[in-house]
């Protein structure tokens, strides 16, 4: 690049290393890594528009497809804010069996990073090996929601299937399975020399940075930040749960992957605490709750990211007047240049890894009902 | 008066219209638009290293032809949310950037100006397309500027 000591490298917004369209200019000095400015614009799916334009009952569907990795977390926080805005009580019951769904998303979402993680590292056999293992987890979403992915099973005022002691009884087999694993994982990570080189001392992220820029979850937490939605702002059974809140001071992208790996043994403990202390009683309301009284509310949780806010205004009737989702990715992306500031270019997805990006939700399809038919519509369309 | 609501009282008393402890754990603040830089200036120096900007909601309220700025913080050691709002008019809304006070603010920013059109003084990275695709003119979250599906 004639005039500049630099040169930017484009990287995305397709790319092997990225599994979600976004583009990051990379200025780089040799292999040294100068700068990096994310640009976004190629996933922005209009759903915030498209709640208002909904009932507070369909909006439920919508926010469990901002990201299909984490869907139970995100109707769980929309159902959070409806019951805020509406005084809505929960029974006991669905309080745990949210939590249940709720950690095994974090177990099989972590699992998946790993997977990815040992993709972008060529270890190979780790992604399969962990893949292999993170499907016993789906089979127990499956067997508790009656999906693997796309579970649709928290509604505001409970969740919509109840566990059996037999179902409990094969989630506690299944657990004993996976705690192993894990454990086998965690050896890997503490001990593997290629993956110790790629991680550790890369992508450093400051403390002071975690509160300028407002990073969230496992990446704040990996920077010695105490903070953990689940036991700052009570949801779901949390409260009534004991957990520990992981936390570790080496700031790199190493200790950003070891967070996860302890928090999937908290986890598993917070899933074994709830199914043997389920309480008994109904799970839901009588009838589905479809106008909510007028009012706003702010509902926090911590998705498998961070901390996951919607922000819902309500006007009274059965449509909401504004839906504000800020997910976890929207921090901790945006934001993420400057862990890259002096690393080499071979990191950048390594680093990029150790923030588990996630485009979709961050940007948030655009379909239009017109005459009962849904239809796929550009967005400029949607505009005119 | 709970503890937090004493804090951000003695914080940012003066400075805004009014405080009010919605929930717990949930205090509002309302405020004139000229005092955003130095209410975020005074939290900076209250709270330092005890907050962030948890996100930056704009709300088209039609009925009262202005929108609603709403800045939400989370106060670690308070374990509670300020959710502090500025009212503007919709004719040219805009508000002094804090981005130069907190970092974090110019991506809320861009977003609040790319689906809503309001515009932050000082932010030279405002543009469109930020989120919504190029050759919309149109801001999407501004009621009456969408079709309604």
């Amino acid at each position: 690049m004639s005039g500049s000591k630099y040169i930017e490298i484009p990287i995305g917004p397709q790319h092997p290393a990225l599994h979600e369209p976004i583009l990051f200019r990379v200025k780089v000095e040799g292999e040294k890594i100068v700068d990096v400015i994310p640009s976004t614009g190629y996933n922005h799916r209009g759903i915030e528009r498209l709640c208002e334009d909904n009932t507070f009952l369909r909006d439920v569907f919508l926010a469990g497809r901002v990201c299909g990795i984490c869907n139970v977390i995100h109707t769980t926080c929309y159902s959070e804010c409806i019951e805020r805005v509406g005084n809505i009580d929960v029974p006991p019951r669905a309080k745990y069996l949210r939590t249940i769904l709720n950690e095994l998303e974090r177990i099989h979402s972590h699992m998946l990073l790993f997977a990815i993680l040992g993709e972008l590292i060529g270890f190979q056999t780790l992604f399969m090996l962990v893949m292999r293992d993170r499907e016993s987890i789906l089979t127990l979403k499956e067997l508790i929601a009656g999906n693997r992915i796309q579970a649709d099973y928290v509604m505001p005022g409970g969740v919509r299937k109840d566990l059996t002691p037999e179902k409990i009884q094969q989630i506690k087999k299944a657990l004993d399975q996976v705690r192993a694993r894990i454990k086998y994982y965690k050896k890997v990570f503490e001990n593997d020399s290629i993956i110790k080189k790629r991680l550790s001392g890369v992508g450093i992220l400051d403390v002071q940075d975690v509160y300028r820029y407002g990073f969230v979850g496992p990446i704040a937490r990996a920077s010695g930040v105490k903070s953990d939605v689940r036991c700052e702002d009570y949801y779901a059974a949390y409260n009534d749960i004991p957990f520990n809140v992981i936390t570790r001071n080496e700031c790199d992208s190493w200790s950003r992957m070891m967070v996860r790996v302890d928090e999937l043994f908290e986890s598993v403990n917070i899933v074994e605490y709830a199914v043997d202390h389920l309480p008994e009683g109904p799970i839901g309301p009588k009838a589905m709750i479809r106008t909510v009284k007028a009012g706003e509310a702010i509902a926090r949780v911590e998705a498998p990211r961070g901390e996951l806010v919607y922000y819902i205004i309500s006007k009274g009737g059965d449509k909401p007047y504004r839906v504000k989702i800020r997910t976890p990715s929207f921090n901790n992306i945006l934001n993420c240049q400057v862990m890259f500031k002096d690393a080499n270019l071979a990191d950048l997805p390594a680093i990029l890894v150790s923030l588990d990006p996630c485009i979709s939700c961050m940007e948030r399809l655009v379909v239009v009902e017109e005459n009962g038919r849904a239809e796929m519509k550009s967005l400029v369309d949607l505009a005119r | 008066m709970s503890m937090p609501l004493t804090r951000v009282k003695e914080s940012l008393t003066g400075m805004v219209r009014t405080i009010e402890e919605v929930a717990p754990q949930r205090i509002n603040i309302n405020a004139e638009p000229r005092d955003v830089k130095s209410i975020f200036r005074k939290l900076l120096e209250d709270f330092k290293n005890d907050f962030y900007l948890d996100f930056v909601a704009a709300v088209d309220y039609v009925e009262d032809k202005q929108f609603e700025v709403n800045y939400v913080v989370w106060v670690y050691s308070l374990k509670t949310i300020l959710s502090i709002r500025f009212r503007l008019p919709k004719e040219n809304p805009n508000l002094d950037t804090i981005s130069d006070l907190i970092p974090s603010a110019i991506n809320h920013e861009k977003e609040a100006y790319d689906l809503m059109g309001i515009t932050f003084s000082g932010n030279s990275e405002l543009k469109r397309g930020f989120f919504v695709a190029e050759g919309i003119n149109e801001f999407p979250l501004v009621k009456n500027e969408v079709k309604k599906a």
